[in-house]
């Protein structure tokens, strides 16, 4: 059974098309990514599959069931990890997450045990008493997942958890969450960090414009730039034509193309010298060739046709 | 749910107390600065006695009492009547060195002693101040119905008694001893009323001076002006109080704290609910506190504690329920925040929260004040606690209640609608 299922999902607002027709999957266990800029539509979709925001027209299951048939039932079996931290910054860590425990449903006892156990997962047992207000941004957020944690839920949606934190911190959230799949918390996860998707996600979505452009593991989306080739080549391309060159455009893809760069990634499965030697032929003159496995970046690049900058 | 909603705003309150007790020092602030500086308490320390012209133009035996009843016993702690001529004392009053003339008007003493036609006492206010003539007419007020309680006792004696005090000769010794003997009689049969005193007349003054005052005398103390002027000042605070709690929703649509309540459970209604229940419980709490904390502060006595308290409960509903419709309209914190202050402030000088309605136009006296749901607390507790006022606190009651209840079903209503739109920050 998929822990979420998204089934042509649309939301407009207005004339503007935020979310366009997108289907994805989160099987249980999985932590599935959704990878794309600011503005391509993950929070909008998460909205919709938490309860915010009502699609214009589309499906969303979790856990086998309907979502907008019954919103409290399917809220009731999943946490939600809002981008911003969403806290009582008077209040302490503790006592935010009992109530938030409440909230989901658990009677006070519960609610207090569960809080002591996910302190001390969360490492915060000696600040558990201390106002939010007094705790580092790092400490925030991890309290901020913890309140999502609080019922157990079978799926755990987490909305860029690691905006604008320092790197230890971000480093902390990440090891939680990879501690999480691998208790069997079926996780959804979006991010604009690409390296977070590549080391973190089972399965990634590309999502730019309101649309899932692809979707599948890293090395299936990998596979989409024709294998393991990617030769940056460095020279002046200005007045270059590329269409012209008869070897170079039956063996290559442009993924990319300046003034003074270059990227290609390979057509046919064959040895990086063979790719080198066509490349060195052509006529314009090369200052620098770099042979690279490809990357999410450059599959990114290959689906928009822009870099995806951090 | 709304349980524990509320259970962590007050856990907030309490963490952060300082909204909560900048409106709740305020009034006993202002309440003392105003007290010290235009009157004095119980403890005697004041800025001054109230000046008073007495103008006797009845000169007889009951004038010469009248003129002097602010001279004496607590009378004189309080006011200093200096007795001149109606054209100096209106003279002085335009100059604004009298807070108030009373005049005792020429025949007064005869028409009053035979019971006929009596000319009214007059009172004249200075309307260049506010809370001093309110005090010369508060005393004077008890004392017009202490005569007119005389009068209605003792009716046949009182004619007798002036056809005594007239007489050109010595006064006929035994005729007055008999009046005496039976107003001795007449005073041991109302005896089981008298003591304790019970003394509770449902009547207006027939004398009337130029105000109506009536009913109840206090049991215990003199005339205390923290005690008129706190329940005005809370009732205004309550209401800063009650907009503070409500619009404390927005700084949760700013926090997205309400953005994830509603990812956790769908729907804004109980916190919506939960918010004019939080402004209802800080308006009860703050309202004991003042009335608890102010009491202890300036010696009031409340006379009626468990009607004011009752008071107290249906203000809070009424201005909680109030103030969710008027933030309910917004859809912004600010603008929500901006249109209740200035609201808040017109209900506060309409409804006679800074300073007592008869100091306002008449046209506002007599339309706009008695809508004011303030208005009906103040004068209520003034009725039950000082007498004053024809207010019938049971029926005031019974309309912020009700008031109270429809705003709170509309307000909530209206704001949920608003969030569920996607109210703005």
């Amino acid at each position: 059974m998929n822990a979420l299922a998204v089934d042509n999902l649309h939301k407009s607002f207005g004339s503007i098309k935020a979310v366009d027709g997108v289907s994805f999957h989160v099987k249980e266990g999985e932590l599935y990514g959704l990878l794309g800029p600011n503005g391509a539509g993950k929070t909008t979709t998460i909205s919709m599959l938490s309860g915010l925001l009502r699609p214009d027209s589309g499906n969303i299951q979790v856990l086998g069931n309907d979502f907008w048939t019954d919103p409290i039932r399917s809220q009731k079996k999943m946490g939600v990890v809002p981008q911003e931290i969403a806290l009582y910054e008077e209040l302490s860590a503790a006592e935010n997450l009992v109530f938030w425990g409440k909230l989901a449903g658990l009677d006070a006892k519960a609610a207090k045990l569960r809080s002591t156990e996910l302190l001390e997962t969360l490492t915060l047992t000696d600040r558990a008493t201390d106002p939010v207000k007094s705790f580092s941004g790092g400490m925030m957020r991890r309290v901020n997942i913890g309140c999502a944690l609080m019922n157990k839920p079978g799926l755990l949606v987490l909305d860029e958890p690691t905006v604008g934190i320092d790197p230890q911190a971000r480093l902390n959230i990440l090891e939680f969450i990879q501690g999480l799949k691998e208790e069997g918390t079926s996780i959804l996860y979006t991010t604009h960090y690409l390296e977070e998707a590549e080391t973190l996600c089972d399965r990634i979505g590309i999502i730019d414009q309101g649309k899932l452009l692809a979707e599948g593991t890293l090395q299936e989306l990998q596979n989409r730039l024709g294998g393991d080739q990617i030769f940056v080549l460095e020279g002046q391309f200005k007045e270059a034509n590329p269409n012209e060159w008869k070897e170079f455009s039956e063996s290559f893809r442009i993924l990319k193309r300046t003034d003074e760069q270059l990227t290609v990634s390979g057509l046919k499965d064959c040895h990086p010298s063979v790719g080198l030697k066509i490349l060195l032929d052509i006529p314009v003159k090369l200052e620098n060739v770099t042979y690279k496995k490809p990357s999410l970046n450059d599959v990114f690049i290959e689906l928009t046709g822009y870099e995806l900058r951090e | 749910m709304i349980r524990t909603l509320i259970h962590k705003d007050l856990l907030r309150i309490q963490r952060n107390p300082w909204p909560y007790m900048i409106n709740l020092a305020l009034p006993i602030i202002i309440t003392a600065v105003i007290g010290l500086t235009f009157g004095k308490s119980d403890s005697g320390k004041g800025m001054g006695k109230i000046q008073i012209a007495v103008v006797d133009e009845d000169e007889n035996v009951l004038g010469g009492m009248l003129s002097g009843i602010f001279n004496q016993g607590e009378g004189k702690e309080y006011f200093s009547p200096v007795t001149m001529s109606r054209s100096e004392a209106l003279q002085r009053l335009q100059r604004n060195k009298l807070s108030a003339v009373y005049l005792i008007p020429d025949g007064f003493s005869e028409a009053y002693l035979k019971g006929e036609g009596v000319p009214p006492l007059e009172l004249i206010k200075n309307p260049a101040q506010r809370y001093h003539p309110a005090i010369v007419e508060e005393y004077l007020g008890i004392i017009v119905e202490g005569l007119n309680v005389v009068a209605r006792n003792l009716k046949d004696e009182l004619p007798e008694i002036f056809a005594v005090v007239e007489e050109d000769k010595m006064p006929d010794m035994i005729s007055l001893g008999a009046i005496i003997v039976r107003l001795g009689q007449k005073f041991e049969k109302a005896e089981d009323y008298l003591v304790p005193p019970l003394v509770t007349f449902e009547e207006s003054t027939s004398t009337s001076i130029s105000t109506t005052v009536s009913n109840k005398e206090k049991k215990d103390g003199g005339f205390n002006l923290f005690a008129l002027l706190l329940p005005m000042l809370s009732s205004v605070f309550l209401l800063y109080l009650a907009d503070h709690s409500v619009r404390d929703i927005y700084k949760e649509l700013n926090k997205k704290t309400l953005t994830r309540i509603k990812a956790v459970h769908s729907r804004l209604f109980p916190v919506v609910v939960s918010k004019s229940i939080l402004a209802m419980i800080a308006c009860v709490f703050g309202g004991l506190i003042l009335f608890i904390g102010g009491g202890m502060i300036f010696q009031i006595r409340w006379q009626n504690p468990i009607q004011i308290f009752i008071l107290l409960l249906s203000y809070s509903l009424c201005a909680s329920g109030f103030l969710t419709m008027l933030v309910g309209f917004f859809k912004t914190e600010k603008r929500a925040e901006n249109f209740s202050s200035l609201v808040i402030l017109a209900i506060a000088f309409l409804g006679g929260g800074f300073f007592t309605t008869d100091s306002m136009p008449q046209f506002v006296q007599d339309n706009i004040s008695p809508w004011m749901p303030n208005y009906w607390f103040i004068q209520s507790v003034r009725a039950i606690e000082f007498g004053r006022g024809d207010a019938d606190w049971i029926l005031e009651v019974i309309k912020m209640i009700i008031l109270g209840g429809v705003f709170l079903v509309f307000g909530a209503y209206k704001m949920h609608r608003n969030l569920e739109k996607g109210g703005e920050v």
